[in-house]
């Protein structure tokens, strides 16, 4: 090895560039597929041609205001919760972690279901699910506060493990009472509404549509944890560890539950309880060598939304004209492709050649 | 050398849960030197490490570092100040050893995204004195339990703090390494007018590297002293509730064995 142990290639920059370029090059194709596909097939040189268009016509029209608004919100769905997951996965430092384990999906269905119980649809579904996401994190917040978050002056940090354990448990449990709630709606409700509850369950994007306003919290959420990439880093390897290098454990912990809540919240509120996407991708990114979160958390943004761009796609073709709800797509595809990665990385790392 | 109190304590009580662990402590440490904290199990020496980094809240009694109380220093500061070896090693997610050394710039970073060509350099230097060269690139938990300890020793080094808080230094260590690692940090504290603290169960090391020693008796007494004054027989048994025997070799180095 070389005489300076810890070069350029230890920190990986030019891994990282390849990752994101690479990333981004598939988030592009991705667009290009889910714009082409449903349906009616449309070659890519007809995206190509309509996509920026202001030439009214049939292909334009689909284009333009069907699928575009249906790309968009599940590529900012995508990478909303994916982001969510590496940060809950950090946070929690459990890698079975998800954007949903703390509750915020189940809150969120059951003001949803109960508003299609009543009969309303649309915006009104979207609303309360983002109200019933909202009240399940300040509950989780309320009931862990003082022994999963202290504030003050960062004394309180060596109860640390546990303070994790309290917060995951308190989220788990609660997310138990959520689901026994779903049930109860969706054994007393008619049949006309069992299918839309199933599908909002499932996580679906058939009546989505995201603006600005998701892709600028999305874009919020990337800054401010890039921001704190590093504190990141130091934290997954323990929250004792993390506070002898001077970082503020407790601040940094409200921050992270806070942010990666409200980015799960946005998610839900536009296409239901998508699965998968936030388990899955920080794990394939891990493996695939970007554990340092300055490369981890733009690469799995990219990625799930390139992830449910796909998915998305094959929900609308599958069975077409018949549409299936992406988030049984997600594991579908997710899966099988995780497990093969999985084992692939399982090889490599106990190869002998890994070992110097 | 220079004469600065780089810690000291002013009647500090720790206690845990309603068990007092220690009472009315008072010590300083000065620039160079090093103190050496031993007892039985339980005794405290981990929670008086622990309470020196703001880790765990003292009961009462005032912690001094360098000119200022320790409550009034920022927690970057205080790590740039002070830096403490863990007795559990933390793999709780995948890294390399590379990354984890670097890791301990962490406080002197003046980038929130760039490692300087001063930080790697630190690294490097720091994987370079624990013998470790070789293992940059590879992963954390493909690693012995004392090649680990060689690691978490050298991220301490490449923090680069005033004072080392060591707990259990030896812990999984061969011999030859027990030795070598101290005494890296031995030179270190020479060198840079650093101060080191070390809680160990290994007589013999504390009695070969440390100047002072704070024997813990485990009733919230302690005893504290010159290394000579407070290693001896009686002291010993009476910390321990084991006979241990001092053998000295004729050039003024004692060994300590139970009897």
């Amino acid at each position: 090895m070389c005489a300076a142990c810890i070069d350029d290639d230890t920190v990986n920059q030019g891994f990282a560039l390849r990752l994101l370029l690479a990333l981004t090059v598939l988030a592009a194709v991705s667009f290009l597929v889910s714009l082409g596909s449903g349906s009616i097939d449309l070659a890519y040189s007809t995206v190509f041609q309509h996509l920026f268009s202001s030439e009214p016509g049939f292909e334009q029209q689909i284009i333009q205001e069907l699928r575009l608004p249906r790309s968009l919100a599940a590529f900012v769905t995508g990478a909303l919760l994916a982001l969510a997951g590496v940060i809950m996965q950090v946070l929690l430092r459990n890698p079975l972690a998800d954007p949903y384990i703390l509750g915020i999906s189940g809150g969120a269905a059951v003001a949803a279901l109960a508003v299609i119980l009543l009969g309303l649809g649309g915006a009104w579904i979207a609303n309360a699910a983002f109200i019933g996401a909202m009240s399940s994190i300040l509950i989780v917040f309320g009931l862990s506060h003082g022994f999963g978050f202290g504030f003050g002056t960062g004394t309180g940090v060596e109860s640390g493990q546990w303070s994790t354990t309290r917060l995951l448990l308190t989220g788990v449990v609660l997310s138990a009472g959520w689901g026994a709630l779903i049930n109860i709606l969706l054994t007393t409700s008619s049949n006309d509404n069992i299918h839309s509850m199933l599908f909002w369950l499932m996580g679906d994007l058939s009546q989505s549509s995201a603006g600005i306003l998701e892709f600028l919290i999305l874009a919020a959420g990337l800054l401010l944890s890039l921001y704190f990439a590093r504190a990141l880093n130091a934290l997954a390897q323990g929250e004792l560890l993390a506070s002898a290098l001077g970082i503020q454990v407790n601040r940094l912990k409200l921050l992270l539950y806070f942010s990666a809540s409200l980015l799960t919240a946005t998610a839900v509120t536009i296409a239901g309880s998508v699965g998968f996407v936030g388990l899955i991708i920080p794990h394939m990114l891990r493996l695939a060598g970007a554990r340092d979160h300055r490369i981890l958390l733009p690469s799995a943004a990219l990625l799930g939304g390139s992830f449910l761009l796909l998915a998305d796609s094959a929900a609308r073709t599958v069975i077409a004209p018949r549409q299936l709800p992406v988030g049984v797509l997600t594991a579908l595809i997710g899966v099988p492709v995780f497990l093969f990665i999985l084992r692939r990385s399982q090889r490599i790392n106990t190869s002998p050649g890994d070992r110097n | 050398m220079r004469r600065d109190a780089i810690l000291s304590l002013q009647s500090l009580s720790l206690q845990i849960a309603d068990k007092r662990l220690c009472s009315q402590l008072s010590l300083s440490l000065q620039a160079g030197t090093s103190l050496g904290i031993l007892g039985r199990n339980g005794t405290g020496k981990t929670t008086l490490l622990h309470a020196l980094v703001r880790l765990h809240k003292p009961h009462s009694g005032h912690i001094r570092l360098a000119d200022k109380p320790l409550e009034q220093w920022s927690q970057r500061e205080l790590a740039c100040l002070a830096g403490i070896l863990f007795q559990h090693n933390l793999d709780a997610m995948p890294i390399s050893v590379g990354e984890l050394v670097l890791m301990g710039r962490h406080p002197h970073h003046t980038s929130f995204w760039n490692d300087s060509t001063e930080d790697k350099e630190a690294a490097s230097a720091a994987l370079t004195a624990m013998g470790m060269n070789d293992f940059a690139r590879r992963q954390l938990s493909t690693l012995s339990g004392g090649e680990r300890q060689r690691v978490a020793l050298a991220m301490l080094l490449c923090q680069n703090p005033r004072l080392y808080l060591l707990d259990e230094p030896s812990n999984h260590l061969d011999i030859a390494f027990q030795i070598r690692s101290l005494e890296i940090f031995q030179q270190k504290i020479r060198d840079n007018g650093a101060a080191l603290c070390m809680a160990t169960h290994d007589i013999n090391l504390a009695a070969r590297f440390c100047d002072t020693v704070l024997l813990l008796l485990g009733d919230g007494h302690s005893l504290y002293g010159q290394t000579e004054q407070v290693l001896t027989e009686t002291n010993l048994a009476k910390a321990y509730d084991c006979e241990i025997r001092k053998v000295s070799d004729g050039s003024g180095r004692n060994y300590f064995f139970p009897a």
